[in-house]
């Protein structure tokens, strides 16, 4: 009982540390068009990426800071948000992730297929 | 009414437990920011539901704790004393922890064999003493501790900066086990000088009762008074070029030319102190 608790806490962490490594491409995949961050949550809750608000807030702020990001507050509506989109460095980042994440892929998938035989 | 006030007060409150841990030029956008997400969410979740009320407990919950939330939107963790120091901070905490409480009870010691009177009043002032040497030596331990994990912090950022690529060439020799300063000895030393200073700066406690007549007791200290606190700015001087000295071969690690040079410094101003305090100490006796 006890080493199956353990086994799925375990589990869960390595998990979170894989999934921790595609939020980036997640998030840069969406913001081809403006986004806030809640119906960015939405979008990606939605095709199947399941992202914490205190993650994916801090995260977008972050790429806003490195350049990948561009910013605009539209005060218009009744509740004044913040939207995203790619600048044209994310742009270039992005692709150069997306050739990267194919390569590393490739290479999983041959580590893993490959590891039953000798 | 009254529960919408609740409501916003609860927000309220939620945003600001996030943001006053933050930057304060961060704080007016992720205010907004946050306060945006609140609603979008309480929006949401309010779809096809009844029971508003219980909604933005729900929301904050699901947001969970502001400090969790703040350390996420902080980029890099600060430490006063960072975990490759924090390991050695300890050990150096618990030898001067245990330095004061051996120091400061040998002294005491000295005074209840010197003087049974009094016990309880010297009881009184050990624990005051006691609290004094231990805030004392907190508060210096850590001091020299963050002034290193701050320099070393900069230093990593410089070298990351500035150098590019590392080589192995870099590496610092070994120094000399003669030249090499044990950690240990400075910190003995550091502990001396601040005993011995505090003995100096608490040289009222020290002294006897002596008969006065058949009933009346009458306190003499060791040293004179009117000495010791003409001197005390001086020795306030000295204990501070003392320390600084030890802090500075603690920092640098090893004998060099410039630190010897320094000692140098040091232990002149010491004889020049010496040398000014002589007629001090003669006139004192005189007027004595």
């Amino acid at each position: 009982m006890d080493d199956n608790t353990n086994e799925t806490e375990l589990i869960q962490g390595l998990m979170q540390e894989l999934r921790r490594g595609t939020l980036i491409i997640s998030v840069l995949s969406q913001l081809m068009k403006p986004q806030y961050g809640y119906s960015l949550v939405t979008v990606l809750a939605d095709r199947g990426v399941d992202i914490d608000v205190g993650t994916l807030y801090p995260l977008l702020r972050r790429l806003e800071k490195q350049g990948l990001l561009a910013s605009e507050w539209d005060t218009d509506e009744a509740r004044p948000r913040k939207y995203y989109l790619l600048s044209e460095l994310g742009k270039v980042v992005y692709d150069r992730l997306c050739t990267e994440w194919r390569k590393m892929t490739n290479i999983m998938e041959g580590l893993i297929d490959g590891s039953g035989e000798e | 009414m009254a529960a919408v006030r609740n409501e916003e007060e609860l927000i309220g409150r939620y945003v600001y437990a996030v943001t006053s841990r933050l930057p304060a030029g961060q704080r007016a956008d992720i205010e907004r920011e946050l306060r945006g997400l609140i609603e979008d969410m309480r929006e949401e979740r309010s779809q096809g539901r009844e029971d508003h009320a219980t909604l933005t407990e729900e929301v904050l919950t699901a947001l969970g704790h502001p400090g969790k939330m703040a350390a996420q939107y902080r980029e890099t963790k600060r430490y006063l004393i960072g975990p490759e120091l924090f390991d050695t901070y300890w050990v150096v905490m618990k030898v001067v922890a245990i330095l004061s409480l051996i120091g400061v009870t040998i002294a005491f010691g000295i005074q209840l064999i010197l003087d049974l009177s009094s016990t309880e009043q010297l009881f009184v002032k050990y624990i005051g003493l006691l609290f004094e040497v231990g805030v004392h030596a907190v508060t210096w331990v850590t001091l020299v501790f963050a002034i290193r994990e701050y320099i070393g912090v900069k230093a990593a950022d410089m070298g990351r900066k500035k150098k590019g690529a590392w080589h192995p060439s870099q590496l610092p020799s070994i120094p000399d086990t003669g030249s090499r300063i044990r950690i240990s000895g400075s910190i003995v030393s550091m502990m001396f000088y601040i005993f011995f200073f505090v003995i100096f700066v608490y040289s009222n406690l020290f002294g006897i009762f002596l008969h006065v007549g058949t009933s009346a007791y009458k306190y003499i200290p060791f040293w004179n008074q009117d000495v010791v606190r003409q001197v005390l700015p001086f020795f306030y001087g000295l204990l501070v070029l003392f320390l600084l000295r030890e802090v500075i071969k603690l920092l640098i690690g090893q004998w060099t030319t410039k630190l010897s040079l320094y000692t140098l410094v040091v232990d002149a101003a010491i004889f020049i102190i010496y040398v000014v305090l002589s007629p001090i100490n003669r006139s004192g006796i005189r007027a004595s």
